[in-house]
């Protein structure tokens, strides 16, 4: 027991003596209100990043998550878990794609290379809609229900930390804050300004009007 | 005629089915509504003094199922059934039966482009006054777009016609089958995102053909001596008379809708209808409170 302990002290002083602490983020908008699914990220590239399969997941007409961050050069799979047939796509700069109508795990995985915010919908049924962001470091969180989010084992140094969120108003550089890390967790706030963008609608109306 | 039409789209339904390379069944189609309405003029009358009030609720619920042929085309079949039942004029509670076919085509990949909706419908409607049962058919097109995230509209055509129970003849000169009617309506829909929960929708709607009226024996006179009605007979529902003739309608309503979740959702909706048929005029107004579940 003593020995495990031992262990554990000299794993936290190496730790520290590394300089790898959390940051801590909070962020909200301008009406002071958290902001859930916000990326977080350390603006500094990592040379070795980790190409993951990352998946995105459609259950109940409806894609999960809602927002997705990706390392550059990962590949990203877009399984099928309703037992109808969805038509993804997207139009934005940073990658453009199409997945034909298609079932179950059945299409290939799109690899994302360039940096910078993606749309992506499906063409049955509009209301489905969902964003992935891909950035070149391996330094980033995504902000939960109440706004926070942490950025594990950040090294001791200088950094520019930015935030970027669907409904970001203007450019993401705008957001950026420097933050100074020696041996010491840290934390962040931060203050965004929304844009007015809702999803589209779903919900029934009329057994009439069917809607798509 | 209007069976040989439906015959021919259930034809081309199933063949586009058969010939589909990609086609495949999909969403079923379970949606369910539960509406609860307050009506001014029920009877539709060009008299204030034969206007007659009520109020309905109603359940209906349709079951069906998609076919999707590719990325941008579907087809639909659909059954309904509704049940309604009104306060006062209890021999107007109905059940009706229905059958929609239809084909929605949407011009390419991505949230704005437009779409185009044929559909061919069929309904048995039977009354507790067997007198007022009916059968209709209407063919319906739409074409509608999103225009900005919030904003979208549709514009739509419809052609109905409805053959209706025989009546007994009153004037031996004039037709009895009051519910034997056609017209074709337009519609231009607006729908407008307040909220990701709430959307407001504001509609007007022209109808051209056959009307029926009610009215009673008092006011018959005014009715015939200055107009040409094309049907008319004794009424067991409002104790009078029905009559049908033809005329205009104007309909302007206005819904607001509340989003529970992805599948269900409260609508409160309004409706004014103002009409002229020759010399007379007709105004009704109608509430609604309805709960719309969608599976």
């Amino acid at each position: 027991m003593k020995i495990k302990n031992s262990f554990y002290y000299c794993a936290i002083i190496f730790c520290c003596s590394a300089g790898a602490v959390n940051l801590q983020v909070t962020v909200v908008n301008q009406k002071q209100q958290v902001i859930e699914n916000a990326v977080i990220y350390i603006n500094k590239t990592t040379t070795d990043l980790i190409k993951d399969m990352v998946i995105v997941d459609q259950l109940d007409k409806e894609f999960i998550p809602y927002v997705t961050v990706v390392q550059k050069g990962s590949a990203v799979n877009f399984p099928n878990n309703d037992e109808i047939r969805h038509q993804v796509y997207s139009f934005s700069k940073a990658k453009q794609f199409e997945i034909p109508l298609y079932s179950g795990n059945t299409s290939e995985p799109i690899i994302f290379n360039n940096t910078g915010a993606i749309a992506m919908a499906c063409n049955i049924h509009d209301w489905m809609t969902a964003y992935i962001y891909v950035v070149d470091t391996d330094k980033f969180a995504i902000s939960d229900k109440s706004g926070k989010a942490i950025i594990e084992n950040v090294p001791n140094g200088n950094y520019e930390i930015l935030v970027w969120h669907p409904k970001l108003k203007g450019n993401v550089e705008t957001t950026a804050q420097q933050v100074s890390i020696l041996n010491q967790d840290k934390n962040l706030d931060f203050k965004i300004t929304q844009k007015s963008m809702m999803k589209a609608w779903r919900a029934p109306r009329s057994v009439k009007r069917r809607g798509y | 005629m209007n069976k040989t039409i439906l015959h021919s789209f259930i034809v081309t339904f199933f063949t586009l089915n058969v010939h589909a390379q990609n086609g495949e069944w999909v969403e079923w189609i379970a949606d369910a509504q539960l509406s609860y309405n307050q009506i001014d003029n029920i009877n539709l009358s060009a008299f204030s003094n034969d206007q007659e009030n009520d109020n309905k609720i109603s359940l209906m619920a349709s079951f069906g199922r998609f076919y999707q042929l590719n990325g941008t085309s579907r087809l639909h079949i659909v059954a309904t059934i509704a049940k309604a039942r009104f306060d006062d004029f209890d021999s107007m509670n109905n059940t009706e039966l229905g059958l929609s076919l239809g084909f929605r085509h949407k011009f390419g990949l991505g949230y704005y482009k437009p779409y185009l909706q044929v559909s061919l419908g069929y309904i048995d409607k039977e009354f507790s006054t067997s007198s007022w049962d009916r059968s209709s058919y209407d063919g319906y097109l739409e074409f509608g777009q999103h225009f900005t995230q919030k904003l979208s509209a549709s514009i739509s055509y419809s052609y109905t016609k409805i053959d209706g129970n025989p009546w007994m003849t009153v004037l031996p000169e004039i037709s009895s089958e009051v519910f034997d009617q056609s017209y074709w309506n337009s519609d231009v829909v607006i729908d407008y995102l307040l909220h990701n929960d709430w959307l407001i929708s504001a509609s007007y709607g022209y109808r051209d053909g056959d009307l029926t009226s009610a009215c009673t024996p008092g006011n018959v006179a005014k009715v015939l001596t200055k107009n040409t009605v094309n049907a008319i007979t004794t009424d067991d529902v409002f104790g009078g008379c029905v009559y049908q003739i033809s005329g205009k309608t104007h309909t302007f309503s206005t819904s607001l809708n509340y989003a529970i979740s992805g599948h269900s959702g409260l609508s409160f909706s309004y409706e004014y209808l103002k009409g002229d048929a020759g010399t007379l005029n007709y105004n009704s107004r109608n509430i609604q409170v309805s709960y719309n579940y969608r599976y």
